[in-house]
């Protein structure tokens, strides 16, 4: 019986159907299942099918996105449930994503913060036009493990460098990996300014934050 | 063959009745949706002139009336002056020019093969590459200088396409600063700011960031700019799929809608200030989300925009001539005919990105360019279309011919070969047995020897001495104020 609904779980993420997602969610916590074996057997291994999909090239950006509502709506039902029991959701890590100054252009950092939350990451988005100061201040604050940086004009990428160069300023280099991505940035750019990790596209970047996480 | 009087304008996608419903959709858009401007003076000046403004969200609501009395203030054909006036680009009507493309970073070393950061070096060899290309009509900012300092390499880059080409320029400034120096360096080149009206010697260009957003920098810049009547191109580059909607026609409308929101401010700004109507658009590869430069769509989006800006009467900025290939194969060879065949027939008066682009406009190369020019020769040929006169259609000769001779004896043929038949110049025609006699080279290294010819053999016209050295002042001026 138990496998039943998990298997619903799955299929009503892979199938893009919140409702039928929450659904399964209420009926799950209501037959007294562990939510946290809900989150981990049902919605973690949908969204991780759904991940390793795109990643083969067998999906849609939008189909990766309407999987991630249909999972929040299920989340969104248990994590109470399992917060209330004293529990809570397993992370694979915490990451910070930041466009940085000077540069309005989201999509890409749109793009990696979808895959890094289907990857089971939390993300924390800080949006676009954001100064070194702001970004160090949201990693500290947030406590995260990664600070992802995004640039898509070459007249933006020093700002990477600025806050590479305000990290070892304050002392708290050590305390976090740091990825680098966007169109004109390269492998020896990243090297050149020191950070942890080059993602050359959305895919790449969630492989290379595992990595550098140990996962 | 003129290269200097192309025509299109007979390549059609929208039906006269779509194209007024894209109108009347696009001011909807603007009116019920609005567009966010991130700058308090822009908002100030569409809110004196009747639009509804939230300032907390900067949204800005553009009534119809106030959108297309804008337009009615813009000059239908625009004037850009080159150095050599016989290359002056007159962007108008179905007029068609070609050239390359914005700001790659990577370069395909000439002559190791492989690839590198672009450098200041290229900008002054490419921009001499494009001025002895016979199809490439304009230098457009198409290789950014990495190793000059970032904070001015779009002035750098200029001054090596004024210094190496006698062509018309244009760049996509890197800051306000930098919008302002680049006109700064036109009316230096143009002698004054009264000649530069006569000739304006430049025109710079600034895109909206889709869907709906005005940007601070281009906003502060389109206002300092239409101050100065500094010919510009207003635009957006919406992404099907990611940054647009999926469908073309969604797109279109995108774009009709943020380019008005731009032009409308430039008007309100200075009335009747020069501007093209820019569509730079594509789609998105939904399954990776990556830009898809080289995509066939983006050739019938051109073509849309075009037929869009034909109606509102504005010279056009348009795209074509991109692959996502990472090198000259024919990958590369398809995506970029495609594209530049459609955009050319549309119509297109100012078509950028027409050669050397590669990988998602991030790398480019000297054998690109020279094989581009080749692909450019050929749809310069398509243009010019079929030319039915009684000479034409030789039926004298026929007839003095009769059955089972030939034509090659005849004075017509001579006088109509060079008329009627595109030569390639790069293009092998010959057997397999000529062609390997001749060493059975590979288009790539046919393009990269004529590359090499160009650089070591073609001269440019020095710019007057005093104008190089005021340039030079201008970029250390710029250095000094804006620190490196």
């Amino acid at each position: 019986m138990s496998e039943i609904i998990i298997v619903q779980l799955r299929d009503a993420i892979v199938n893009l159907d919140p409702d039928k997602a929450k659904e399964m969610a209420h009926r799950g916590v209501d037959e007294g299942f562990d939510p946290l074996d809900m989150i981990n057997e049902g919605i973690r291994s949908a969204l991780d099918r759904m991940g390793e999909r795109f990643a083969s090239g067998d999906l849609f950006l939008p189909e990766l996105m309407l999987s991630a509502k249909a999972a929040d709506a299920a989340v969104g039902v248990l994590e109470p449930e399992l917060l209330s029991r004293g529990g809570s959701a397993e992370r694979i890590g915490k990451v910070l994503l930041a466009t940085v100054k000077g540069d309005i252009h989201d999509i890409g950092k749109n793009i990696v913060a979808l895959l890094m939350k289907a990857a089971g990451f939390e993300v924390v988005d800080i949006g676009v036009d954001k100064a070194g100061e702001e970004i160090v201040a949201a990693a500290k604050e947030n406590r995260v493990d990664v600070i992802g940086l995004s640039a898509l004009l070459t007249t933006t990428m020093p700002g990477m460098k600025e806050m590479m160069e305000l990290l070892q300023e304050s002392g708290v280099r050590d305390q976090y990996k740091v990825i680098v991505g966007g169109a004109p940035i390269t492998q020896e750019f990243a090297e050149m300014i020191g950070a942890d990790g080059y993602g050359a596209d959305a895919t790449r970047a969630v492989d290379v934050t595992k990595k550098l996480l140990g996962r | 063959m003129d290269p200097w009087n192309l025509k299109g304008g007979k390549f059609t996608v929208l039906a006269q009745e779509e194209i007024e419903e894209i109108h009347q959709r696009a001011l909807d858009v603007l009116q019920e949706v609005g567009c966010f401007f991130e700058h308090e003076e822009a908002l100030a000046i569409l809110k004196k002139h009747g639009a509804l403004v939230d300032h907390s969200s900067r949204i800005a609501k553009l009534p119809r009336n106030m959108v297309e009395g804008a337009l009615r203030l813009c000059p239908s054909s625009m004037l850009l002056a080159a150095r050599d006036p016989k290359r002056d680009i007159h962007a108008e009507g179905d007029r068609v020019y070609f050239g390359p493309g914005t700001l790659p970073i990577k370069v395909r070393d000439l002559e190791t093969g492989a690839v590198r950061m672009g450098t200041l070096k290229d900008c002054e060899d490419f921009a001499r590459l494009i001025d002895a290309l016979e199809f490439i009509h304009f230098f457009k900012a198409m290789i950014t200088p990495c190793d000059v300092n970032q904070k001015v390499a779009e002035l750098y880059m200029v001054n090596a396409a004024y210094n190496n080409t006698t062509k018309q320029i244009s760049s996509t400034p890197f800051s306000v600063q930098g919008a302002l120096d680049l006109y700064r360096m036109g009316v230096v080149v143009a002698g004054g700011e009264d000649a530069f009206k006569q000739r304006p010697m430049i025109i710079i260009n600034m895109l909206a960031v889709s869907p709906l957003q005005w940007g601070k920098s281009n906003l502060e810049a389109i206002i300092a700019l239409a101050r100065v009547g500094c010919p510009m191109i207003i635009g957006s580059e919406p992404q099907g799929g990611t940054t647009g909607p999926a469908p073309l026609v969604g797109q279109v409308l995108l774009n009709v809608a943020e380019t008005l929101a731009g032009i409308t401010l430039a008007q309100l700004v200075q009335p009747t200030v020069p501007v093209m109507w820019g569509n730079v658009g594509s789609i998105s590869d939904m399954r990776s989300g990556l830009f898809a430069s080289g995509a066939v769509e983006l050739g019938l989006i051109n073509a849309a925009a075009n037929q869009m800006a034909k109606f509102y009467r504005l010279p056009t900025y348009s795209t074509g001539g991109m692959s996502d290939s990472k090198v000259s194969d024919a990958q590369a060879g398809v995506e970029k005919s495609l594209q530049i065949l459609m955009t050319a027939l549309a119509g297109g008066n100012y078509i950028h990105d027409a050669a050397g682009l590669m990988e998602s406009c991030l790398l480019t190369s000297y054998e690109q360019y020279v094989i581009d020019n080749e692909m450019l020769g050929m749809v310069s040929r398509v243009l010019e279309g079929i030319r039915v006169t009684s000479e034409t259609l030789s039926f004298d000769q026929i007839k003095e011919v009769g059955p089972r001779g030939n034509f090659m004896g005849l004075r017509h043929t001579l006088d109509h070969v060079r008329g009627e038949h595109y030569l390639p110049r790069l293009f092998d025609r010959n057997t397999y047995d000529s062609w390997e006699a001749r060493g059975a080279k590979d288009i790539r290294e046919v393009a990269r020897e004529r590359a090499r010819e160009i650089l070591s053999t073609h001269e440019v016209e020095p710019l007057p001495g005093e104008v190089k050295e005021e340039l030079n002042a201008l970029i250390r001026k710029a250095e000094e104020t804006y620190g490196r």
